[in-house]
Formats: C-alpha cells, sequence, structure tokens
C-alpha cells in the first residue's frame, strides 16, 4: 500500500472516529441543555436513582390524559422502586380554556404540599370542574377538601410564579416538539398516548431492566 | 475570487459549514433517532416511514460531512454534499413558512437549541455560500488532501 493511499484511509478513519466520538460526547451535553429547567421536586415521585425514569407532559383538561391515568398508575404499582415519575405541565390553551389555570392551581397546591393528591382530584373531578361556568371556584374548593389554606391558595394563584413555572414547563415541550398529551418520555423516548404507553412503553421498561439485571 | 484571499474564504467556509453540519448531526445523533422522525414528520414533506429512515441516516451524514470538511479530507465531495444538504434544508424552510406551517423551531440542532425557522433560513443561505467557497477553495490551506496527495485541481492539471 503505497503512502497516499495510506494517508487517505487514514483520514476516514479519523472522520469516522470523530463522527462516533462526538455522537457519543454530545450526549451529555444535551440532556443538559434539555433539563436545564428540572421540575420543581414536588411534581417527582420515586427515588432519584431509580433505573427507570418516566417524564410525562400532561393537560389537566385532555381526556386522553385522564385515561392514560390508568395505565401510568398501573406500571407505578408493577415497577415500584425502580420507577420514577416527573410530571410536566403542556396545558393545550387553544382548545383547552381552562387547563393553564388548572395546571397553576396544581402547581399552587404542590407548593403547599399536596400536588398529587391535587392532581388525582383534578383528573377524578375533570367531567365536573370542564363544564363548570366557575371552574376557578371549584379549584378553591379542591384546595379546601385537601385541608390547603384559602388565603395562601388564592394568593398563589394570583402571584406570577406558578403561572411562570407552568410557562417554563411549556416552552420545554415546545422544544421537544410535543404536539399531543399526553406525553411520555420513559429514558429519553417518546411515547405519545396512553396505548402506546401501555404497550409499546411497558415493553421498553421490560427492555431496560432486562438489560440491567442481565451481566 | 483569487489568490490568498479566496484560500481563506475556501478555509473559513470548510470551518463554518463543517462545524455547524457536526454540531448540528451530533446534537441529533445524541438523542434516539424517533425523536427527529418526529421533527422531520412534522414538516409533511415525506411519509411516517420515510421521516424514519431520514431520521437515522442524515445526522451521520452530517456528521461524516461536517468532519470531512473541517479536516479538510475529500474537500471537493464534502462540500458539494453540504450544499446539498443545506439547500435541502433551505426548501424545507421554504416550503413549510409558505405553507405557514407553526412550526417550534426549525428541528435543526435537536433539543439543545432552537432557531426560528426565520433564523434558519437566514444561516443557511449563508452556509450554501461558504459550502460553494470551500467547494472552489476549500482544499488549498491546511487540509489533509494536500497532505495526503495533492488537491484534486492539482492532480488533474
Amino acid at each position: 500500500m503505497n503512502r497516499a493511499l495510506k494517508r487517505r484511509l487514514g483520514g476516514l478513519l479519523l472522520v469516522v472516529a470523530a463522527s462516533l466520538a462526538s455522537a457519543y460526547g454530545a450526549r451529555g451535553f444535551a440532556g443538559r441543555v434539555e433539563l436545564r429547567i428540572p421540575a420543581p421536586a414536588f411534581r417527582a415521585k420515586g427515588d432519584t436513582s431509580a433505573p427507570i425514569e418516566i417524564v410525562e407532559y400532561s393537560d389537566f383538561q385532555c381526556p386522553a390524559c385522564r385515561a392514560a391515568e390508568t395505565p401510568l398508575k398501573e406500571a407505578l404499582g408493577l415497577y415500584g422502586d425502580k420507577v420514577r415519575l416527573v410530571f410536566r405541565d403542556d396545558p393545550l390553551t387553544r382548545i383547552h380554556p381552562w387547563a393553564f389555570d388548572a395546571a397553576v392551581a396544581a402547581e399552587c397546591a404542590g407548593r403547599m404540599g399536596t400536588f398529587w393528591p391535587y392532581h388525582d382530584m383534578l383528573y377524578d373531578k375533570q367531567g365536573e370542574w370542564v363544564s363548570s361556568k366557575d371552574p376557578k371556584a371549584l379549584f378553591r374548593s379542591y384546595a379546601q377538601k385537601l385541608g390547603l389554606r384559602p388565603k395562601a391558595f388564592d394568593a398563589c394563584l394570583s402571584s406570577p410564579d406558578a403561572a411562570s413555572s407552568v410557562r417554563s414547563d411549556m416552552q420545554q415541550a415546545r422544544n421537544r416538539w410535543i404536539s399531543g398529551t399526553p406525553t411520555f418520555f420513559i429514558n429519553g423516548r417518546r411515547f405519545v398516548g396512553g396505548n402506546q404507553f401501555a404497550s409499546l412503553g411497558i415493553h421498553w421498561i421490560d427492555q431496560i431492566l432486562k438489560k440491567r439485571i442481565s451481566p | 475570487m483569487s489568490g490568498q484571499l479566496g484560500d481563506w474564504l475556501g478555509f473559513l467556509g470548510r470551518l463554518a459549514v463543517g462545524g455547524a453540519l457536526v454540531a448540528a448531526g451530533a446534537l441529533k445523533a445524541s438523542a434516539p433517532y424517533q425523536e427527529f422522525a418526529v421533527v422531520i414528520d412534522a414538516y409533511q414533506i415525506v411519509s411516517p416511514a420515510a421521516s424514519l429512515a431520514i431520521a437515522a441516516i442524515l445526522p451521520w451524514a452530517e456528521l461524516v460531512t461536517g468532519f470531512c470538511l473541517l479536516l479538510g479530507d475529500f474537500t471537493r465531495p464534502a462540500a458539494a454534499v453540504a450544499g446539498g444538504l443545506v439547500a435541502s434544508f433551505m426548501a424545507s424552510l421554504l416550503s413549510a413558512k409558505m405553507r405557514h406551517m407553526e412550526l417550534p423551531d426549525c428541528g435543526c440542532f435537536g433539543a439543545a437549541f432552537h432557531p426560528s425557522l426565520g433564523h434558519a433560513l437566514a444561516m443557511d443561505a449563508a452556509l450554501f455560500i461558504l459550502a460553494y467557497a470551500a467547494y472552489a477553495r476549500g482544499e488549498r490551506l491546511w487540509s489533509w488532501d494536500r497532505w495526503a496527495g495533492g488537491t484534486a485541481r492539482e492532480q488533474h492539471g
């Protein structure tokens, strides 16, 4: 092999090696940029060291999100401490006029220590508040039922902080090209809708856990 | 373009186009390819099956082309491919603009950076010109091609 050909092949190898290395190196960078604004701790369930992380982008006014709660809860029950769930808001405000207010109310409940019970209540009573003339009054009444102080809850609802936290999630959803809710990311892989989560998502979780067990 | 200025422009073109392609390729190749397929799908130009295939291949094509340009290895073919890629990106962006599609951003850098369609179009137009400069004169300065056995121009007269 002459010297020029060797150099040509060397150049090609260098290009391939640099391509592989940079794709591998970018993994951490892309992850860090993506999670620049982490969700508040109260919107996460499970151990931070759990091998499976499910990030759910959801809209409290969306019927499909409510329906997806069933397979999601089943998965959390099935996999127990192997799974961590992070809830992210993505209220589809164009079609769901009360979704943003509901997300802010849940955010306030979370800041007062009852995110998950309030989250469950919003989905359980979705039919009630969606068809109500004054959903905000119902949001307050749900907070009261959970023992939250009305004045503090109201103060949070009208403060810009809770709303900006929801907006920040909406921006993240936009950055991730989420066009429908619920959208789940299971260790980075996207599953859209409850059915996809229940079938392909569960299969993906099994695959990840199997890989961890096998030597 | 003539003389040293042209050589420097060619070199600059190589670095700029190569760097942009490497950044775009690495950020997309580092994520599951289905994520990029969502972006391609949103442009509604190709079928979902084609989106998946393109999403699996394109980031690696960008990476290899980008590193060839940075290194100055196979400079002219790499610059031609880069020009083709950039032209196809501009066509996709223009088509989305003409259809008044409301896309979150151009989707060119994965989940890391989010240039608007307009900014991406301007960037691609500049990259297209620089790709031409790289094609015309990119192998003259600090290129692997030169070190490995002479540039294409030198070999062919």
